[in-house]
């Protein structure tokens, strides 16, 4: 009963010899020829095709249980096809059916088209490329037996640490992945990528109080980001049971303290999703709240985001929509003066490309995304940051964080009062939310120690598309008045 | 498929297939305009064996011959390092004894294409911006068609057919440097579902939202609409799950048969319901589908379980057995507790007149953060998102900078009202509104 077809590319399609490879040469000769056909017949303005191979592993550890242990293929690709300003759009697991896959999506963009049909694409000189990841160790050379026993060894360091601890969770995920690209401007990328992550969380237990605590590990450059992490594991722990004893937070109005991690959720939460342009670039209102040389933030702010900073979880050379990365300035001395741009939204705005297109996969379209978001160094150091602090909080870590544009929300993991100029006690319940126009003004001082934050097994959402790899960083920032949220 | 579980069966104990073949067309409008037309298809299969007694598990999109024998190696190794299997795979489903399986198949929502879609979305986008041209709406209309056959090594599994049309639309105002996004979203399975009811669902509430009022800081009665009560509704979803129970993190571990709500507070999951977006005829490892009743009266009932989670717990899967999305994949992940309809019962008093009954209170009716607190210990501390300051029984408008806080077994112990009229909310779960006597609320500055 099985449907005679492979969806692998492109073996079955074109190798007369199953097992031999194809030459880079040779695979793109046959995506063009397909390209050429399609445009033969239809007419299309433009027609890009993605192809994607993804290896994924996935072991997740609960409490002395292995809750997933998994392996998984996804091949697949996508068609998308612009007639006369409309888009249509095609994904699918069957490749060789890639003709009628492209008449399909040019079909739909001309059903677009005839109700209305505005949307262009800013120009773009045409690639050729291979791209290969120089990694360390590559995951898919590790078992999955020495893979599950790196995580136990973690795991068992949290629940020897305290019969406080009540259970754990240890997740752990690899993709790597293959990507091509094409498109019927003669770009023909392919692109090999690897991305490695995984998340241990403590959780204690004292009666009816239940806390937990997170740390995570994670890279673009092989297996060994995940090693040596048996300290912080272990700390995590500790600071999972101390956490206990911490009391709720009064609501109110506080100057806060973010450290490295949590300022990376605050300014792509708070910050990053509004340079996204796929929100302003067709609403003159937005438009105008977004002007470039606008003072957006106070004079000591600085703020980039860009793929083309090396080594991250939001790293790679080509976006997908084959342009090449870049890194992107979005507020300098506290001035608006860059936009996270895709082709349709550059074009519209009559600004340039900035590479940052990017799909989660095959199954959908490239929209707006952030790469490596991060404030960048300022002057103060810690202890001069908190010192003229009589009642503040310390946050530190972030569960999450989500944005409506104006106003966003992220709360942290763990906290402390500031008092007097001092770390003070613990305070648990710590929820920040604001105002982003606001709250950029009132980030009065900038340290001088900034991190960035690759770890984890999640990453960012935005509509249907999540998880997308991406990191976040920052040094310590201290901001003036920011509601927090008690229980 | 029967030869791909023919070849597995040949290196384990037992197996099971999942297969998923889906047809979604999306249609995308953008600040009021059309923007594309899509077509996704999808195919999937999953394969779970048990071996020596314990559990492998491997996914692929590729259904071909030679892919087929890499599916099974890949789950032969990942049973090598596998857990131990509390559960055998279920036999045939005999029908008479439980609930004929719900209507989730309509012919009408199967035939509609990208034509029609852009057709419906359009007349939401006129209703919305014909009240006001200065509203900006995007509006997402989908129409799913997805075939699932489920086969295991007992005999047991089956075939059905679901249809989905979902439409999703958002309305935004924007005046200085305020930014009001409103949301809605409903669906069904059956084709008497009329996507234009979201259009109004925004407009009554833009409406609302006109006038700015200030909240101010300190402990008052909030009333939660079925959206609102979202971080509440997620905490009870974590306390009731079968693995939280198991794992002693969820507050409602060890409380069955113990009064631990208002006895107002009903709460049920039910794949059973009629046209309803999370009913199936069994769930995603072949258990038969039914109303599960998880709290009624305030006295905790049980918890949902999947096959595995009820084994370790010695007790039966409620058909609870559902595989999680991985980036749209959702053949991909490993059957684990979730829930299918979950269903918050209503009460008795009519919503204008919970609203009369305050004399100073919130109103929320979209959150932003929920999920994101301690969701263990039904703690929340959310931003309201959309929400409405209430004087002497009277809406005065829209707040902004405004947080609200609480616990939920809490909160549900200190309810004033329970609304007559349950609602979807974002055609996850039905809920009516709740009005609490006291809850914390954060307000800029005050």
């Amino acid at each position: 009963m099985l449907p005679k077809q492979s969806a692998t590319f492109p073996s079955k399609h074109i190798s007369r010899k199953p097992g031999k490879k194809l030459s880079p040469k040779r695979r793109h000769k046959i995506l063009q020829n397909l390209i050429k056909d399609a445009l033969k017949s239809h007419r299309a303005d433009y027609v890009e095709i993605r192809i994607e191979d993804h290896e994924r592993t996935k072991i997740s550890l609960r409490g002395k249980n292995v809750d997933e242990l998994a392996t998984s293929r996804s091949v697949g690709g996508c068609v998308r096809a612009l007639v006369s300003g409309g888009w249509g759009f095609v994904s699918f697991n069957d490749i060789a059916n890639l003709k009628d896959h492209v008449a399909l999506a040019v079909s739909q963009a001309k059903l677009v088209s005839r109700v209305c049909g505005d949307n262009l694409l800013a120009p773009v000189e045409p690639i050729t490329d291979t791209v290969v990841p120089a990694l360390v160790v590559d995951p898919r050379s590790i078992s999955l037996a020495s893979k599950r026993a790196l995580l136990e060894e973690y795991n068992d360091i949290m629940l020897s640490y305290s019969p406080k601890i009540q259970t754990t969770a240890v997740r752990y995920r690899d993709t790597y992945s293959k990507k091509y690209f094409a498109n019927s401007e003669c770009t023909y990328i392919e692109q090999e990528h690897c991305d490695v992550g995984a998340s241990f969380t403590a959780i204690a237990r004292e009666g009816d109080n239940v806390q937990q605590m997170l740390v995570s590990a994670g890279g673009i450059d092989g297996y060994q980001c995940i090693k040596g992490h048996h300290d912080e594991v272990r700390e995590c722990a500790r600071r999972a049971v101390e956490n206990l004893s911490a009391a709720p937070v009064d609501a109110g109005q506080y100057t806060v303290v973010l450290d490295p991690g949590l300022a990376g959720v605050f300014v792509h939460e708070a910050f990053g999703h509004l340079s996204e342009s796929d929100f302003i670039y067709e609403n003159s209102m937005l438009r105008e709240i977004m002007v470039l040389g606008k003072q957006f933030g106070s004079p000591i702010l600085n703020i980039a985001d860009g793929a083309a900073v090396p080594g991250h979880r939001g790293s790679y050379k080509y976006d997908d929509e084959g342009v090449r990365s870049s890194v992107t300035p979005l507020i300098r001395d506290g001035v608006l003066v860059g936009r996270l741009h895709s082709r349709g939204t550059a074009a519209k705005m009559s600004e340039r490309p900035t590479g940052n297109a990017r799909a989660i996969n095959y199954r959908f379209q490239p929209i707006v995304r952030m790469t490596n978001t991060y404030i960048e160094n300022g002057e103060t150091s810690f202890d001069e940051m908190i010192s003229d602090i009589d009642k503040g909080i310390y946050a530190i870590d972030a569960y999450g964080g989500e944005t409506t544009m104006e106003m966003f929300t992220f709360s942290a993991m763990e906290a402390f009062m500031i008092r007097k100029g001092k770390v003070a006690e613990r305070v648990r319940n710590v929820v920040l939310t604001g105002n982003v126009f606001e709250t950029l003004m009132h980030i009065d001082a900038i340290g001088n120690d900034r991190k960035m934050n690759d770890g984890g097994v999640g990453g960012c959402g935005k509509g249907q598309q999540f998880p997308l790899p991406v990191s976040d960083g920052s040094p310590h920032i201290r901001i003036k008045n920011v509601v927090v949220g008690g229980t | 498929m029967k030869d791909l579980l023919d070849v597995a069966i040949k290196n384990a104990d037992a197996a099971e297939l999942y297969l998923v073949n889906s047809e979604t067309i999306p249609v995308v409008f953008e600040m009021s305009k059309l923007k594309q037309a899509e077509t996704k298809r999808t195919t999937g299969v999953a394969l779970r064996i048990i071996r020596s007694g314990k559990i492998g598990f491997s996914s692929s999109t590729d259904l071909s011959k030679a892919a087929a024998d890499n599916l099974v190696n890949m789950a032969t190794e990942s049973a090598d390092m596998g857990e131990t299997a509390r559960f055998d795979f279920p036999g045939p489903i005999t029908d008479g004894e439980v609930m004929p399986a719900p209507l989730i198949y309509d012919d009408r929502i199967a035939d509609i294409d990208a034509d029609e879609l852009i057709r419906m979305g359009q007349e939401i986008v006129d209703i919305i911006t014909e009240e006001d041209p200065s509203i900006k709406c995007g509006v997402q209309l989908e129409r799913e068609v997805q075939e699932v056959t489920i086969t295991n090594s007992n005999g047991g599994g089956g075939r059905y057919r679901k249809t989905t049309l979902t439409a999703m639309a958002d309305a935004l105002l924007v005046e200085g440097t305020d930014i009001f996004l409103i949301y809605s979203m409903a669906g069904s399975c059956c084709s008497n579902f009329d996507s234009r009811s979201i259009a109004q669902d925004v407009l009554e509430r833009v409406r609302l939202g006109r006038t700015i009022a200030q909240a101010r800081t300190g402990r008052m009665p909030v009333l939660f609409t079925a959206r609102g009560i979202m971080p509440l509704f997620i905490a009870l979803q974590s306390a009731l799950n079968g693995k939280t129970v198991l794992e002693g993190s969820s507050p409602l571990a060890d409380k069955v048969g113990r009064q631990v709500f208002d006895p107002r507070v009903f709460v049920y999951d039910d794949a059973t319901v009629d046209c309803a977006l999370g009913s199936c005829p069994m769930d995603a490892e072949g258990v038969k589908s039914r109303k599960t009743p998880l709290i009624e009266a305030g006295v905790v009932k049980g918890h949902y379980y999947d096959l595995q989670t009820a084994g370790k717990a010695g007790t039966s899967s409620t058909g609870n057995g559902v595989r999680q999305a991985h980036a749209g994949d959702y053949f991909e992940g490993q059957p684990t507790p979730g829930t299918s309809n979950p269903l918050i019962a209503p009460g008795t008093e009519s919503l204008e007149d919970m609203i009369a009954s305050m004399d100073e209170g919130i109103i929320v009716d979209q959150v932003m953060g929920a999920g994101q607190g301690n969701v263990l210990t039904g703690d929340f501390s959310v931003n309201v998102h959309l929400g409405f300051k209430v004087e002497h029984g009277k809406i005065m408008g829209r707040v902004k900078d405004t947080m609200v806080a609480g616990n939920t077994i809490k909160a549900l112990n200190d309810i004033v009202a329970i609304s007559d009229r349950a609602e979807w909310a974002y055609g996850q779960y039905s809920a009516p509104a709740f009005l609490f006597r006291s809850l914390g609320i954060a307000a800029k500055g005050s």
